[in-house]
């Protein structure tokens, strides 16, 4: 041990205030480095454990979230025969003029 | 020659697995290294005859500034591989690294501020090593806001390693020229005098705590590799296995 | 339409070709060429308002000004170098063109310096009388103009590159490139100086040639890939 007293180790011969400060900084980015990642693994498995839910409740289909709160109207939705490829098997009839149309 | 194992190593799965049984040895020597090298450095070694107690900032100025340095060639290494091999694990570590690379940048900046002081008696210099770690910074700076701004992984990753590799030839150019600005400007300045062979009762403790620091690094490293595997595989069904 | 070029067309050609285009573009729409060179201008004068009117301070800021502002407006330009090909297409056409696409970058980068840093260039001598740079100054100033400038527009065209699908990418870019600026600002600033002392300054003006070809070697492969990565 170089120092004395415990009062001379924290004012080492007046440079104290520097050395402790340098090694606050030091404990800050040591601090960062070590809780960062817990915040990110908390995020990431409450993302994982959502997308989990969601798919039981059939909400999201290839990543596309439906906003209904039941799998009904999706089932309708991609249901044969529904309204929406109804929709564009006319458009097809019509010929691309009227797609372009329609799509201004 | 057997290249299996590189290929292995590319796969997130096997890295996730075999990284969690390092996990403990990794914090235990890591902390313990540090912990021992700067209660050596603080408390145990001499004064240095000319700055006196100041000096004892060099167990953390150095090792962040060898850091800083080191894992910006680390990234520019797997930006390498991520683009001729397009190893997946290899643009996460690039991903994971960059924050760690400008957390040392920074401490290595304000140690050695705070080292100015008591030693030039100012708290910045225009000399050419705060000046090119400054500029380090900036590119560390630069990859991390690159990658935040584009939203296709893919191309992100890409993006980002060709930004890297632009980074490390210029970093040579970056130092020269640098070097070369602060002769002309300021001839016999404030400058870090040339350190006389340092004493050996101050060159172990600040060896252990550059070791303890990469050791430190490596643990952070691979935490945060970890933690973005299971971001970028969560479609898969080991983690949803894992998570659940 | 790319496989028509090739019977017809060489990797030159093609680029005189690109040359002509973005020149008939700019002309048509001059307001991209003259809008930084008012910003060249503009933030010249700010340092003098800024600073103090006196001759003896303005002379020795007067080359780091310049250089300043040079470099701050060539960035602004290049904002929209391979942004407004994005959005009409043209740049798809360009990647899936038969010819060599480091190539193909170079001639947009020539351009792009044609419109830019030549036009600064040849702008400098006035702010250079309102900033009372020494008379014997003026010829290193030309020079380092002439030769740094282009730099400035291939380390940028990586940024711009990159940057190309970000929206807003404009401070993004500043962010990307000015740390590429560094040694070009460095012996192009130090080599005036030296002239203003009656100093040789070949040394630096060797150095900034020795940038500028790393620059026309290097930076066009980097720009070509960033593009191709961007557009995958």
């Amino acid at each position: 041990m170089y120092f004395d007293s415990w009062s001379g180790f924290l004012s080492m011969e007046g440079h104290g205030l520097y050395v402790w400060s340098a090694y606050a900084v030091a404990a800050v980015v040591i601090g960062y480095n070590l809780i960062a990642p817990f915040i990110t693994k908390r995020q990431v498995v409450a993302q994982v454990r959502r997308q989990e839910r969601l798919i039981k409740r059939k909400m999201v289909v290839n990543d596309f979230k439906v906003t209904a709160d039941s799998g009904e109207d999706l089932e309708q939705r991609f249901a044969p025969g529904s309204t929406q490829r109804k929709h564009r098997a006319e458009r097809q009839e019509e010929g691309p003029e009227s797609v372009e149309r329609s799509a201004q | 020659m057997n290249w299996t194992f590189f290929h292995k190593l590319g796969s997130p799965k096997w890295f996730y697995d075999i990284s969690g049984k390092w996990l403990p040895w990794l914090q235990v020597s890591s902390l313990v290294l540090i912990l021992v090298a700067l209660v050596w450095g603080l408390a145990f070694t001499p004064p240095d005859y000319l700055q006196g107690n100041s000096y004892r900032i060099i167990f953390i100025h150095v090792p962040a500034s060898f850091l800083a340095q080191a894992v910006y060639m680390m990234m520019a290494t797997a930006a390498a591989v991520t683009l001729i091999w397009k190893i997946k694990l290899a643009d996460m570590a690039l991903k994971v690294m960059a924050p760690i690379g400008a957390s040392f940048c920074i401490l290595s900046l304000a140690t050695g501020a705070i080292w100015g002081q008591p030693t030039w008696g100012t708290w910045w210099v225009w000399d050419a090593r705060l000046t090119s770690m400054l500029i380090l910074l900036f590119l560390y700076i630069g990859i991390i806001a690159l990658r935040g701004a584009i939203h296709t992984t893919e191309a992100a990753a890409k993006a980002c390693a060709i930004l890297s590799l632009v980074g490390v030839v210029n970093i040579p150019i970056i130092k020269f020229s640098v070097d070369w600005w602060n002769t002309l400007h300021q001839g016999a300045t404030l400058k870090l005098t040339e350190k006389p062979s340092m004493a050996p009762e101050m060159l172990w403790p600040l060896l252990l705590a550059i070791l303890g620091f990469y050791l430190f690094f490596t643990l952070v490293m691979v935490l945060r590799l970890r933690i973005e595997i299971l971001s970028r595989e969560r479609k898969t069904r080991w983690v949803k296995e894992l998570v659940s | 339409m790319a496989r028509f070029e090739k019977t017809s067309m060489n990797g030159l050609s093609a680029c005189a070709a690109l040359i002509r285009r973005d020149l008939t573009l700019t002309f048509r729409s001059p307001g991209q060429a003259i809008n930084p060179m008012a910003f060249f201008l503009m933030v010249a004068t700010l340092f003098p308002l800024g600073i103090a009117p006196d001759r003896e301070v303005l002379s020795e800021l007067a080359a780091g000004v310049i250089w300043i502002a040079a470099l701050l407006a060539v960035l602004l330009s290049l904002d929209s170098l391979f942004k407004s090909d994005q959005d009409d297409g043209a740049l798809d056409q360009l990647l899936m063109s038969p010819h060599p696409l480091p190539l193909l970058v170079l001639a947009k980068v020539f351009t792009h310096w044609l419109t830019s840093g030549f036009c600064l260039t040849l702008m400098a001598p006035l702010l250079a009388i309102m900033l009372h740079l020494p008379a014997e100054a003026f010829s290193a100033l030309m020079v380092t103009l002439l030769l740094g400038t282009p730099v400035l527009s291939l380390a940028g065209a990586i940024g711009a590159a990159l940057t190309v699908k970000v929206q807003r990418g404009g401070v993004l870019l500043t962010l990307l490139s000015l740390p590429l600026y560094i040694p070009v600002l460095i012996f192009a600033t130090g080599a005036v100086n030296a002239a203003m002392q009656n100093m040789p300054y070949s040394g630096h003006i060797l150095w900034l040639s020795v940038f500028l070809l790393l620059g026309i070697c290097l930076a066009p492969l980097a720009i070509a890939g960033a593009l191709r990565v961007i557009n995958e």
